[in-house]
């Protein structure tokens, strides 16, 4: 028998509770008081049981790092879970506890660190452990926009299973994005991307399973953004917008770029950095205005997900035509049905924008989806 | 819980080393008479360039004949060709018997022993064949001139979009006319082949239906469409109700209409290229048309055109002059050379005598059985296998003569996805399961086609074990997850490399890395 | 319907029994939903079948039997497929039901076939001196066409530099395939050799790859092959070599004087010419990045799992189009896996002294013939002064007859005269490409002189 295996665990014992008393979330201890207050049960641990039960059968050779009581530990002993406390923490847990939790497993080692929450809680995450530690969602929060959760809990079960075994996982970088809570409660959607983290290829589980350390999705944009240096208009201003995808064009032309934010470039040549709405709409009332976006893998959303800056008005002077989308064939694959989608603050120009995009997936490679606001 | 028919199977598992490691220096597989002396030459060696001469010989194994025959035997029964069983799974590839009949054909001499440059006087039967089999595939395609040149469903995907090229090339629209679009289900090589010629390349993904919407298409032709590459059906088996409409879109635009038949098994007699309203088509000899796959290959894909297009298609051509067939080398506006000579001829010849042992009604039987056999097979899995589901079921709820199923509640409720069920299907006698090409856009998939040469008892059979492992994986799932265990070998824990640093493709390479040179 | 004896569910009772199952009344309901305006409007018009096996073997074997073949004749016919002899191991374990009907299977249900195409790449790699080789492609020159784009993926490059006088065949797949690409020929010297002068004026740093044929496709070894390296490396080019690997039991493999990527065809390796069916390309390179992710193929690699038993995989997928479609490098389909088992059982029964002799015997033979057929008169061998391998160049001019009046002469006296070179490369004359095998007897080419004599 080879070694054993560790796998990390971290459950957010309060994630989830706002939803059913439709608090939109936990974040903010008063709030959590609230849902206390209304009558809120745990569920993450629920979640995460799913998820864990499908370690089961390689409990001889699996080692589980996790954080004490409710973060971890209870849930292992339950499941008979081989395990070691590696973080202790106070009940009630903050999310200082989640970064803590993590900060430790990551030190320890870890071939997956599975965690169980919502956005808040991965946010958390990848402050702890940044871009470059494998981590997969058991989704178990209210929201759940950023795209290192898996589908269901059972999935998240399943892909831990398969490196329990040893089987061979390629890892994509994938965006962790959180609603601003306060907004979400006054009834306005908003997201802004927090940065990302690394997670098995999981929509694709059969050709994780024959992938090396490779990642074509890195040819495939490097592809997209050669095709788009050699095809841009000197005479027009491209708003690249948020995210390591759309940036590609970015890193090609050697330009320094605000990974957060929307950057204008003309000519092969940076224009100006991590512009506000009123600095995009002086571009795009030039007429000369065009776009560069990527879906946020999981969700589909090509913009009103961390792309604020383009507004209704932008977008309207500009255009659906100029409205270019870039992203790699893994990230397309995992989106629901296939299907892209818009939000903006008016409704009517979020239909002026639904139809289909030629999205460019390497150089004069477009895959052709239906969008839908 | 009782399965009828199941078998008690264990592979063959020799243990065979290497070959390399048994060589016995100085042993013999086959002698060659040494000539030097009576043709008057010292050495041979010594006829070559001293620049050019090899110093030190060739690392090959050095053994006995008996020994490599044996060696190479075993390693044939480590190996499960279609003959040896009941080949389901491998869906779009249309493993189909190979009748016995046809390996006399090609193994006689008088094929196998024909040199391409003989005087066509001397090559008649060959050149008869050809031409016969092109005037049957001009039926079955209802297309005018067909070539047999490229060498497998790939190649002949090229040729197409070789042809497609050409002909904006001679219409001054080549720069202009430099997009073809197909769709995501399609086989991955309509994408492929036409990007390795220049093309850039739209793929259409599906709505709900199945298949992609007319809107979707209309959204992305334009003056620079080229083509459409299409499958109809495709490899998940729906077939596309409105593709005369798609072609019409794509020829209003101006582009050409070009089809894979590979997936055709289930429409001889039935569907065809012209009433699709294609311009251009291949078949897959190697698929519906019975000839062997021979571990990959040789395959020949019979390359069909309109008249329109005829001239571009590769040289030489084989014609008859009412009493003599002869090749003809002449077309300048032809693509030139996909592949030297021919083509992979073995495939024609074995096509033929297939087309020729069953005729148009037998033909219609292997399409109409293919169907027969698919749909009893849908019905009971999707009956009676738990964990299996069929995408775009409710709209799209009928199949031809294969589908693509999908594992993804299996996984989602016993961890046991399609590779850890397809690993188990060899401890029952059955070679691995196609799951899907690439994107997999179905999660989990699994792809079986129950072609014409399975009975209804081998396809019980099948769908038996199929059902033992679904038990399995909700009752004792470990079964399934460290599967196979009646293979050649154990699981490999790693079958990855991580850096081309890792790979190994040759001995010599393994023993670099392992300090064994 | 009657019952097909390929067909088992053609029997009536259990036709009704599975229709019954499925609740159709008939195959045609099961689908019904292909509308009207894409179903043929009459059934097939195809000749009449030959229902019984006996009736069938008559008719095709009637047909086959029309032709004339390099085992009743004398054949010196070569030009890119060659009548060696084929052991009888080779056939014995290419028709193995197992082998001839395997396909797609992978890792552990065909874990022999895998083995075999472990085995035939790395006894390539010992034949070629390299580390890497793919599974093999199409023929040698899909090889080539692939190695010519590797090249160009590799440095950006486009203008590709090949010698005038290579296979026209190949030189047409070239161009067909290599997209992008600007074919510029390099003169010959008068004695064949590839004319460096000529070479070193079109060399730039826009050249990808200097592209040769060794042995040269009119036969004779290019001496300079290790000049032409260093020149193609002066520029930053790749430096292709297309070598036919049944002289590497005697002739330097490619990578020995200075070869980035050898490419060629494995039909010698006892596979039959089946009219030009029975070719296959190899392709091998160094063990960098740069070109074995330049690949299209499936490549194999060996592991090791904790019982210590080797299993093989496909390695680094990502590059395929079976992975990433239309993003991929090049295309990869069904291409010719027999061959690959057939070429690993003739190198396996062959061994190093077997390819040695091959390789002797064929130069004997080579010599033999051009100082027998040099006692004809008008005769003349414009590249006597460099080394053939197998096939050597004769003109005719000084004779006043066409290569075509002498072939089909030739054929009176049962002898496959050599390819006619005429009509693709017009530039040399009335000249034939004569080539002998090591199955070619000395009495044979005897004969050929004999018979020449008679006609000129």
């Amino acid at each position: 028998m080879a070694d054993a295996k560790a796998l990390g665990l971290i459950v957010n014992p309060i994630a989830g509770m706002g939803g059913k008393v439709a608090l939109k979330g936990t974040d903010g201890e008063r709030v959590l008081a609230a849902a206390r207050a209304k009558g809120a049960v745990p569920e993450s641990a629920e979640k995460a049981e799913r998820a864990m039960r499908l370690l089961v059968p390689y409990r001889e050779r699996l080692l589980i790092r996790t954080a004490s009581g409710p973060m971890g530990e209870d849930l292992c002993r339950k499941l008979s879970l081989r395990y070691e406390v590696v973080y202790r923490a106070d009940a009630p847990t903050t999310p200082a506890d989640t970064i803590a939790a993590a900060a430790a497993i990551r030190e320890k080692g870890a071939a997956l660190l599975l965690f169980a929450g919502g956005d808040g809680t991965a946010r958390n995450i990848c402050e702890a452990v940044g871009n470059s530690f494998p981590v997969l969602g058991i989704p178990a929060g209210v929201k759940i926009q950023s795209a290192v959760f898996a589908l269901h809990p059972e999935f998240a079960g399943a892909v831990a299973a398969k490196i329990a075994q040893g089987l061979p996982m390629s890892m994509l970088s994938r965006e962790v994005v959180d609603l601003d809570e306060d907004a979400y409660r006054t009834g306005s959607v908003r997201a802004a991307l927090f940065g990302s983290m690394l997670v098995p290829d999981q929509p694709d589980a059969l050709q994780s399973m024959k992938q090396g350390g490779f990642s074509s999705e890195e040819d495939q944009l490097r592809g997209a953004a050669l095709y788009l240096r050699d095809h841009m208009d000197p005479d027009a201003f491209y708003a690249v917008g948020s995210g390591s995808t759309a940036k590609c064009i970015s890193r090609l032309l050697g330009l320094e770029y605000e990974l957060l934010g929307v950057d204008i470039i003309r000519d092969g040549a940076l224009v100006e950095k991590d512009l506000t709405e009123e600095r995009l709409w002086s571009y795009a009332q030039t007429g000369r205005l065009k776009i560069i976006v990527s879906p946020i893998g999981g969700q589909g959303f090509l913009l009103g997900r961390g792309n604020h800056q383009f507004s209704a008005r932008v977008l309207r002077a500009v255009g659906k035509e100029n409205l270019l989308v870039v992203s790699g064939e893994a990230k397309l694959l995992s989106l629901p049905r296939h299907q892209l989608h818009v939000d903006c603050d008016k409704p009517e120009i979020c239909r002026e924008l639904r139809g289909y995009y030629q999205v460019l997936c390497g150089y004069g490679r477009f895959h052709s989806l239906l969008c839908e606001d | 819980m009782s399965y009828s028919k199941l078998r008690n199977f264990h592979e063959a598992q020799w243990d065979e080393p290497i070959i390399f490691e048994q060589s016995v220096p100085g042993s013999r597989g086959i002698l060659l008479p040494d000539v030097s002396g009576e043709a008057g030459v010292s050495s041979g060696k010594g006829l070559l360039p001293t620049t050019l001469r090899r110093t030190q010989k060739p690392a090959l194994p050095e053994m006995a004949q008996p020994q490599v025959l044996r060696h190479y035997l075993r390693l044939s029964q480590e190996t499960i060709g279609q003959d040896i069983n009941i080949d389901i799974g491998l869906g779009t590839c249309t493993m189909k018997y190979s009748p016995k009949i046809n390996e006399q054909f090609v193994r006689s001499p008088k094929f196998a022993e024909l040199h391409p440059y003989q005087e066509d006087d001397t090559v008649q039967g060959i050149l008869k064949i050809i031409y016969e089999f092109e005037q049957i595939m001009k039926e079955i395609s209802g297309l005018d001139a067909v070539s047999f040149q490229a060498g497998g469903g790939g190649q002949g995907i090229f040729a197409n979009a070789a042809v497609l090229k050409q002909y904006f090339r001679d219409r001054g629209e080549e720069t202009q006319r430099n997009q073809i679009i197909t769709t995501i289900l399609s086989h991955p090589l309509n994408g492929a082949a036409p990007a390795t010629k220049g093309f850039e390349v739209i793929s259409l993904y599906p709505d709900d239906s199945g298949y992609p919407s007319l809107e979707n298409l209309k959204a992305v032709v334009s003056e620079k469409t080229a083509g459409i590459f299409i499958t109809n059906p495709e490899d998940t088996g729906v077939f596309n109700p409105i593709v005369r409409q798609f072609v019409d879109v794509v020829h209003e635009a101006g582009g050409l209409c070009v089809c894979d038949m590979a997936d055709y098994n289930g429409l001889f007699g039935l569907v065809r290229a012209k009433e699709l309203g294609a311009d251009m088509c291949h078949f897959n000899l190697h698929k519906a048309f019975s000839s062997p796959h021979g571990c990959m290959g040789p395959g020949c894909a019979a390359q069909c055109v309109s008249a329109e297009l005829e001239k571009y298609l590769p040289r030489p051509r084989v014609r008859f002059d009412g009493q003599r067939y002869y090749t003809d080398y002449d077309g300048p506006s032809s693509i030139g050379k996909v592949r030297q000579f021919q083509g992979s001829l073995a495939a024609v010849l074995r096509a033929y005598s297939w087309v020729m042992s069953l005729g148009r009604d037998g033909l219609k039987a292997v399409g109409e059985t293919a169907i027969l056999n698919n749909n009893y097979m849908m019905k009971r899995l999707l009956g009676e296998v738990r964990g299996i589901t069929m995408p775009w079921a409710e709209e799209a709820p009928n199949r031809l003569e294969q589908v693509r199923y999908s594992f993804e509640k299996l996984l989602e409720e016993t961890g046991v996805g399609a590779e850890h069920v397809n690993r188990h299907m060899l401890d029952f006698g059955f070679q691995r399961f196609f799951p899907s090409h690439h994107p997999l856009v179905v999660p989990e998939p699994y792809t079986p086609e129950p072609t014409e040469s399975y009975s209804k008892d081998d396809i019980d059979e099948y769908i038996s074990a199929l059902k033992k492992i679904s038990d399995e994986a909700y009752t004792t799932p470990e079964i399934v997850l460290t599967a196979p265990h009646n293979g050649p070998i154990s699981p490999l824990e790693k079958d990855t490399v991580d850096s081309v640093d890792q790979l190994a493709v040759t001995w010599r390479a393994y023993q670099r890395q392992h300090g064994g040179r | 319907m009657m019952q097909y004896p390929y067909i088992p569910n053609s029997n009536k009772a259990v036709r009704r029994e599975m229709l019954d199952f499925v609740g159709a009344e008939s195959v045609e309901a099961l689908y019904s939903f292909i509308p009207d305006e894409v179903r043929m409007k009459q059934p097939l018009n195809l000749p009449e079948p030959f229902v019984s096996e006996m009736a069938l073997k008559k008719h095709v074997n009637g047909i086959l039997d029309k032709s004339s073949s390099c085992d009743e004749n004398i054949s010196f016919l070569g030009a890119g497929c060659y009548n060696h002899h084929v052991p009888a191991v080779c056939d014995e374990i290419n028709g193995r039901s197992e082998f001839l009907t395997a396909y797609s299977g992978d890792t552990y249900a065909d874990h022999g076939k895998l083995q075999t195409f472990f085995e035939f790449t790395s006894m390539m790699g010992e034949l070629l001196n390299m580390d890497v080789v793919g599974f093999p492609t199409y023929d040698g020159g899909q090889a080539a066409s692939t190695a010519v784009m590797m090249a160009h993926r590799i440095n950006g490059r486009s203008t590709v530099l090949v010698p005038a006088a290579m296979n026209p065949g190949l030189y047409s797949q070239l161009s067909c395939y290599c997209e992008g690409i600007n074919l510029v020929k390099v003169a010959a010297r008068p004695d064949g050799q590839l004319d460096l002068e000529d070479l070193k004026s079109k060399l730039h740093d826009g050249v990808a790859c200097i592209f040769i044929q060794n042995p040269a496709f009119l036969g004779f070894f290019e001496e300079q092959c290790g000049e032409i390296g260093k020149l193609a490396h002066s520029v930053g080019a790749e430096y292709i070599v297309y070598a036919d690997p049944s002289t590497l039991g005697v002739a330097l493999p490619p990578a020995d004087y200075g070869a980035d990527i050898a490419c060629g065809d494995i039909q010698p390796l006892g596979i039959h010419m089946s009219y030009g069916g029975g070719l296959g390309g190899y392709l091998a390179t160094r063990q960098e990045e740069k070109y074995v992710m330049n690949y299209p193929h499936h490549l194999y690699s060996i592991f090791q799992n904790s019982k210590g038993q080797f299993g093989y995989a496909r390695a680094l997928p990502e590059r395929t189009s079976y992975y990433v479609r239309e993003k991929a490098v090049e295309y990869l389909g069904t291409c010719v896996g027999l061959w690959a088992v057939t070429a690993a059982v003739y190198l396996a029964v062959m061994g190093p002294e077997g390819m040695r002799e091959l390789g002797e015997n064929i130069l004997c033979k080579s010599d033999y013939a051009q100082r027998t057929l040099s006692s004809l008169k008008g005769v003349r061998f414009p590249y006597a002064e460099s080394r053939s391998f197998m096939e050597l160049v004769v003109n005719f001019d000084g004779c006043g007859k066409t290569v075509s009046e002498i072939n089909r002469a030739l054929l009176g006296a049962g002898i496959f005269g050599g390819y006619d070179l005429s009509r693709e490369l017009p530039e040399l004359g009335q000249s034939m490409l004569v080539c002998v095998t090591e199955k070619t007897e000395l009495s044979d080419i005897d004969a050929l002189a004999d018979a020449l004599k008679k006609i000129l």
